[in-house]
């Protein structure tokens, strides 16, 4: 490898880029007030007791229960519903009036109405985490269905497929690579509605965290949280394009990429 | 003609083409009219005629996908109105399944007919090993050339054992040798497993060589305008057939029909 080689390698380029960044943060932040951006070095040691209270551990794994659950839940319900809103224009038409009307509502307005439904507790949370994630999995499903060619529908059909058979062996894979991107913006969408609802309505969690700590000015806590909810939403991002890459192992490569 | 050695009847076949002007208003094109001829029982028929004659839309007729507006198709004396088991149809756009391999894909009508797996799998490895693929029968559709695509098109039509084969210009795409080596395979085919066949194509030498008769489509709207009884002795992968003069004869008789206007394109024959 020469020295300009070396240089241009992607990882020696982002491993200098987080350097450099850190080295300015370090020595602009212990040269201003803490609260404004604190240190990379007060944030490790903050890292390091929240781990060692056991308090970061427990707040994740309260935001991945409810991030997984309101996930799991829109994706059991928004792929059918995608499914046959796609397929089927009579089911489009009954249902796309509450669906585009849902859509635009920012889904923080109904809090309120989620409170007076579902409590203050876990529950209303995942119901939160569900109205956001639902609708990017739904749409793309939706439009999943609607991109399947026609063309092998009717191959299908000259082999006397039923209705149920077009189903499951045209429409369903067809639209796979469709439902695999709505689970992607899903997942993105869940871990915001499961911080805003453990913001509002939470006790525990990585939101009721954040609150927390920024009402005490404790800035480098509240970055450890930042922090771990950018590595849990890489996390979980990477599990479902690993998911996606299975299902989607009979495309093309994406050679084309620069 | 006797109901008995009728494979099929199109009886007076007529169809009906929206078609948006230049205006932008909707305007009806009779693209049929007329079409009437039977196929006997194992009998090999091409129906040739110029580009946008109507011969895939006759095809589509045949095969269930699409109602004639006039007359009908009738198999064993009774009017079809969609698929069945007793037709497969080779697509000219081939429609493989992106996400199935070449075995699934070959299985698909099995499938659907409710096989069970050890039968699919057996038809499924015979007809991929006709068409000459079986090194690629766990590749994916966009790993094969397009002349392996429709060979694989052609195997699935093969493998539900159909009693009638549409072929929609099926070698369309295929290099000269293969194409010739696939000529007899599928007469061979044909022949031992007796199959009826309804063959588009706009290849003259191809009709003549696999054809029993070959109809002719011509004028807006396309009607018959001449069947040629193509009487060479069979089995003909057995001797060279294009060394007969009367193959130049046929070959001579179509090329006046298809070029009659100067073009081989329907489309300008109203000009
Ligand atoms: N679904 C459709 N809607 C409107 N017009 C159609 C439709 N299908 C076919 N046509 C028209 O009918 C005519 C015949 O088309 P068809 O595909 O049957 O021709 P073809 O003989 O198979 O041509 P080629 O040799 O190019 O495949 C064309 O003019 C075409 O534009
Ligand atoms: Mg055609």
């Amino acid at each position: 490898m020469t020295l300009r080689e070396f240089a241009l390698n992607k990882w020696v380029l982002r491993a200098t880029s987080i350097l450099v960044v850190l080295a300015a943060w370090q020595f602009v932040g212990s040269r201003i007030n803490p609260i404004f951006l604190s240190t990379p070095t007060a944030i490790a040691i903050a890292f390091g007791k929240t781990i060692a209270s056991g308090e970061l551990v427990s707040a994740v794994a309260a935001s991945l229960g409810v991030t997984a659950a309101g996930f799991l839940l829109a994706l059991v319900i928004g792929v059918p519903i995608g499914l046959l809103m796609g397929r089927f224009r009579v089911i489009e038409y009954v249902l796309d009036p509450y669906v585009s009307a849902l859509y635009v509502v920012p889904r923080i307005a109904l809090i309120p109405l989620i409170i007076i439904w579902a409590g203050l507790g876990i529950k209303a949370q995942i119901v939160v985490v569900f109205g956001t994630t639902v609708f990017p999995i739904l749409l793309s499903t939706f439009a999943g269905v609607r991109h399947v060619d026609a063309r092998l529908i009717e191959t299908a059909y000259s082999f006397g497929a039923s209705e149920k058979q077009l189903f499951f062996k045209v429409i369903i894979p067809g639209a796979v690579p469709f439902i695999m991107s709505g689970l992607r913006l899903g997942i993105g969408q869940a871990i915001i509605g499961m911080i805003v609802a453990q913001m509002f309505l939470g006790i525990a969690g990585m939101g009721f965290m954040l609150t927390n700590y920024g009402n005490q000015f404790a800035t480098d806590y509240v970055f450890v949280v930042v922090l771990a909810l950018a590595a849990l939403g890489i996390l979980l991002t990477e599990m479902v394009k690993f998911v996606e890459r299975r299902f989607n192992h009979w495309k093309p490569d994406e050679r084309t990429r620069g | 003609m006797t109901t008995q050695d009728s494979a099929l009847r199109i009886a007076g076949l007529g169809k009906r083409f929206p078609v948006r002007t230049a205006a932008g208003t909707m305007e009806t094109v009779d693209v049929l009219k007329g079409v009437d001829f039977d196929v006997r029982r194992n009998e090999f028929i091409s129906i040739i005629g110029a580009s946008g004659s109507g011969k895939t839309t006759l095809l589509r007729i045949v095969a269930g996908l699409t109602q004639a507006d006039e007359g009908g198709i009738e198999i064993a004396g009774k009017r079809i109105t969609g698929p069945g088991r007793e037709r497969s149809l080779v697509f000219q756009s081939i429609n493989l399944f992106p996400w199935r391999n070449v075995m699934k894909n070959v299985e698909l009508g099995l499938e659907i007919g409710g096989e069970p797996e050890p039968v699919r799998r057996a038809a499924a490895e015979k007809f991929v090993k006709l068409v000459g693929l079986e090194k690629y029968a766990h590749a994916f559709p966009h790993e094969l050339s397009g002349g392996m695509q429709q060979r694989v098109g052609i195997a699935r039509a093969l493998a539900t054992d159909p009693d009638i084969l549409l072929m929609d210009e099926p070698f369309g795409s295929l290099d000269a040798q293969t194409a010739e080596f696939l000529w007899d395979e599928l007469l061979k085919i044909v022949e031992q497993t007796r199959k009826t066949v309804l063959f588009v194509t706009h290849h003259i030498d191809e009709a003549i060589y696999l054809s029993d008769r070959i109809v002719v489509l011509g004028g807006k709207p396309a009607t018959i305008i001449d069947v040629i009884d193509v009487d060479f002795p069979k089995p003909r992968y057995s001797y060279d057939v294009r060394a007969e003069p009367r193959f130049a004869e046929f070959r001579a008789r179509l090329r006046r029909e298809l070029f009659r206007g100067g073009t081989p394109m329907a489309a300008e024959e109203e000009a």
